[in-house]
């Protein structure tokens, strides 16, 4: 029996895999009807999974499979036109199949539902279709399908008739099964060729399926989970061992242990890298999710996928799903307006949806975007006034960004009808916490009348994160870095503004704001060092929406760490988890949320602070910033943020050197590399250059940046100017490698994204290990 | 029935668990305080790459002021998760008859009641069965007041 549960359960997450691909591929022919090797590969689908339940006696399964792939296979044939009619039945069929396979999942069995009515409608396009489509085809083979469907539809409904409830499956399977297989030889129109499309059919299942199980085999999450922690574990006994044999004057054993460390990193890698999942895995659901959606809506939307490769962690992708459907329903519902609409707007009746999938850095960032109008910042307020969530009053004075930040407010919903859809009170907000809980963040742009784009930056993998570590007294906090906005450290010599007291709360004013301060070792209860007011360690912590200083005895270094959840015993304290470093000794990580909130530096009831909190988030926005201006070759201008350049240099254009496709320059010992920007930022203009207009200037300005821990040098044309600048008029890039443009000195400027910018012209350059100093 | 006991010595008291639930005892291990955790945590253990928390029965039974901070550790599998209790000392393990159990008596009052499942009569002295479910149940002591 358990033997039997075995195949049972493959045929059930095979067959579930299969139908998300199904979905994706009846969506996709309803655009593109004459793509026959898509029809080949549903017909192969749906065939398969008849064939499997006929073997495992799922009678109602294989009755409306039947009917589907017997419609299927002349779909495939051109006998019949795809309708959008029959794209709905056939949709419906597979979600018929989805929920047989879920009861057997749960119960064993197929459940008494009655699928006879699709089995008629499905019945009814295949005849309609065989009645008014005689054409003779003159080719043999053709009609030889013909032929080997023909019997199959004859012994369906004798099948039914005999047995009519479907609870008598175990009798009325192999009845249909043995008809449908010996009907071709026992009553052959054209004995000859009956068989042969069948066979094909089957050839192709195996030398297809042989490949891909060569290649693949299913392993179960838990073994994957499992060889995770224990890889973990080893990556904790070699940075003891390593840290050990430092001081151990063996050579011998200090070479071996090189060895093991860069094995076990490896090893690391390549745990992980199991338990990645391509983006496509809930991406292939979203067409036929969409489609639906629009349906009901009474919309048209057509949806574009870009980056579907882009790999994941299993736990993410599990985790980020709800929240990625949810922003989906949200752009189909409020983002998208009606084909109507759009025409009087002069927009293609159909929306465009639009889904992208990228890395940048140890995060991954997912874009939805759709063409609709945009946020309606008279509807958001009017509704966030009567949600309670502002004053009336206030809204007036509200900045464009903080009336986008309102629709991330619990209890907001700005659908004028409440559909059954996107109004089910679960509101953007949700989307937000589960985002930030994974370390995440989600940002808006929004353009009136043209778009919304949803941006989702989340963490590659929720196991391994990086933190600092601090000290507070004895005690060893490992800080996530994701809530580490920056570092600060007060000498003490008189130089820097001290740690200022504001009615007893310790206050820092920190490039003019005033940053509330939290002791850590005070909020920890431990013991505590004589506070001076002007030596101190603070890092600066974002906590929910608003950052504070958190002033610690020391800063020690920043690590990868394995996280380990606390037991039930220590849930409600200020600490996420726990982790064991290098040394064997246990680090406890900080809850940054819960701490500001003990703290009281945090409010828990966002609603009432929420028009003080956005206009700190809009100060914060205004900030002042320092950026190095770059002229380019037809004087375009372009910035680069001034914290990420550690010099400007200049090289004579002769020292530059090709080393394969790179740019290079000596520069003290290292070789740096170059990146042109010219070359990775091209103009947009459609004449090509003219190549002699180049410039040849004897020396070549260079910025040198630090990225993500590597130096990289980027070739301008000319390093024009270093300036503060406020930019509160900013607006978001337009294109990849440009984080905003702005206005500075009356011209527009493209602030750039080093990252981005870098992965644009060397897509390998943050896989490859920071060069040894 | 027979049945037998790991024993312990918490302060003056000599305890018991049921031997299949102790997984193993640790001498002298490391012990990671946690601060604001509740004052009966002494803090988490490294053990072997698992975080286990560790429950001090001394303060558990409102033993104070115990001179040496002892670090005996008794690591039990409780279902979901491992935990563990430190105690002062370590003892034999023992084998009772079930005739000898007696329920502990209602003079015994206040938190020992509730950690005292009852006492097996051994020939010298009295064994006390911990009850382990009450032991790790912290319940009222949460440690500091969050609301400060």
């Amino acid at each position: 029996m358990s033997g039997m549960d075995a195949i049972i359960a493959e045929f059930l997450a095979e067959s579930v895999e299969n139908l998300d691909q199904l979905d994706q591929d009846l969506v996709s022919l309803e655009k593109n009807p004459s793509d026959r090797e898509v029809y080949g590969r549903i017909f192969r689908t749906v065939h398969t999974i008849k064939g499997t339940c006929g073997f495992l006696a799922f009678g109602t399964l294989e009755s409306v499979t039947h009917v589907g792939e017997s419609l299927l296979g002349r779909l495939r044939d051109g006998e019949i036109e795809l309708t959008p009619e029959i794209t709905t039945d056939l949709l419906a069929m597979i979600d018929a199949v989805r929920a047989i396979l879920a009861k057997i999942d749960a119960t064993g069995a197929e459940g008494d539902e009655d699928y006879s009515a699709l089995v008629a409608r499905l019945q009814g396009h295949d005849d309609t279709a065989g009645g008014n489509n005689p054409k003779p085809k003159s080719v043999a083979k053709k009609s030889a399908k013909k032929a080997a469907l023909a019997p199959k539809k004859a012994a369906k409904p004798e099948a039914k008739g005999k047995n009519p409830s479907p609870t008598a499956k175990a009798k009325k399977k192999p009845a249909v099964k043995r008809a449908a297989k010996s009907a071709p030889e026992e009553e052959p129109p054209e004995p000859a060729g009956s068989d042969e499309p069948e066979s094909e059919n089957e050839d192709l299942e195996l030398t297809s399926a042989a490949a891909v199980a060569e290649t693949n085999i299913r392993v179960d999450v838990r073994v994957l989970d499992h060889l995770m922690n224990l890889v973990g574990e080893l990556v904790l006994a070699r940075n003891q061992l390593v840290q050990h044999l430092a001081t151990s004057p063996d050579s011998h054993l200090a070479s071996s242990s090189l060895r093991l460390d860069s094995i076990t990193s490896e090893l690391q890698e390549a745990v992980m890298r199991t338990r990645m999942q391509p983006i496509s895995s809930i991406w292939r659901k979203l067409p036929r999710f969409t489609r639906d959606l629009a349906l009901s809506f009474g919309k048209e939307v057509e949806i574009e996928m870009e980056g579907e490769d882009t790999d994941l962690d299993k736990s993410v992708i599990e985790a980020i799903k709800g929240s990625l459907l949810h922003l989906v329903r949200n752009s189909v519902d409020h983002g998208i307006e009606a084909p109507d609409v759009r025409e009087a707007h002069g927009k293609p009746r159909a929306g465009k949806l639009r889904l992208r999938a990228h890395h940048e850095g140890g995060y991954v960032v997912i874009e939805v975007r759709d063409d609709g109008s945009g946020l309606s910042h008279e509807r958001i307020i009017a509704r966030a006034v009567k949600a309670g969530l502002v004053a009336e009053e206030e809204s007036a004075d509200l900045s464009q960004a903080a009336i986008e930040a309102l629709i991330f407010q619990p209890g907001f919903s700005t659908a004028s009808k409440v559909t059954n859809i996107s109004g089910r009170g679960v509101g953007l907000d949700v989307v937000r916490n589960n985002v930030e809980s994974m370390g995440g963040s989600i940002e808006l742009q929004s353009e009136s009348g043209r778009s919304t784009t949803f941006r989702v930056k989340i963490p590659l993998t929720l196991a391994i994160v990086s933190v600092l570590l601090v000290r507070a007294d004895h005690h060893r906090i490992a800080i996530p870095q994701a809530s580490v906005v920056e570092l600060i450290r007060l000498q003490g010599n008189g130089e820097e503004t001290p740690i200022e007291d504001l009615g007893g709360v310790p206050v820092y004013r920190l490039r003019g704001k005033l940053l509330p301060l939290v002791f850590l070792d005070r909020e920890l209860g431990v013991h505590q060092e004589e506070s001076a007011t002007t030596k101190a360690n603070i890092v600066v912590l974002q906590g929910d929406d608003r950052q504070f200083g958190l002033v610690v005895a020391g800063v020690e270094d920043s690590q990868e760490i394995v996280v380990k959840p606390l037991g039930r015993l220590l849930s409600g304290l200020p600490f996420a988890g726990a982790t064991i470093l290098g040394d064997g000794q246990i680090a406890l990580i900080l809850d940054v949320f819960r701490l500001g909130l003990v703290a009281g530096v945090v409010s828990e009831s966002r609603t009432h602070t929420v028009a003080a909190q956005i206009s700190d988030a809009v100060k914060a926005r205004a900030k002042v910033e320092r950026l190095v201006c770059l002229h380019g070759e037809d004087d375009e201008r372009m910035a680069v943020d001034f914290d990420q350049v550690n010099r400007l240099e200049f090289f004579p254009r002769t020292s530059l050197e090709r080393v394969g496709n790179q740019l290079v320059v000596q520069y003290g010992d290292e070789i740096l590399q170059l990146i042109e920007l010219q070359k990775t930022l091209p103009e947009r203009r459609k004449e090509a250059r003219n190549p002699t207009a180049r410039s040849q200037d004897e020396t070549v300005p260079v910025i040198v940046c630090t990225v993500s821990g590597r130096r990289v040098g980027l070739v301008a044309h000319r390093i024009a100017d270093i300036i503060d600048e406020d930019l509160k008029a900013r607006r978001s890039g337009s294109r990849a490698g440009v984080r905003s443009c702005a206005v500075i000195r009356d011209r527009v400027t493209e602030i750039l994204d080093l990252e981005a910018l870098i992965q644009l012209a060397d897509p390998t350059f943050f896989e490859r290990p920071i060069d040894q100093e | 029935m027979a049945q037998q006991f790991c024993t312990f010595y918490v302060g003056d008291l000599f305890l018991g668990i049921e031997v299949e639930r102790v997984q193993e005892v640790l001498r002298d291990s490391d012990i990671t305080p946690v601060p604001t955790a509740p004052p009966s945590v002494r803090g988490l253990i490294n053990l072997r790459g698992q975080i286990v928390t560790a429950i001090d029965l001394g303060t558990r039974f409102g033993i104070a002021d115990r001179e040496d901070e002892s670090s005996t550790v008794l690591v039990l599998d409780a279902g979901s998760a491992l935990l563990s209790f430190v105690v002062d000392r370590a003892g034999d393990v023992v084998e009772v008859n079930d005739e000898s159990f007696e329920r502990p008596p209602d003079t015994l009052k206040g938190e020992a009641r509730r950690l005292i499942k009852g006492t097996y009569k051994l020939q010298k002295k009295l064994l006390l069965v911990l009850d382990v479910e009450n032991a790790l149940d912290l319940g009222a002591d949460t440690g500091r007041d969050k609301a400060s």
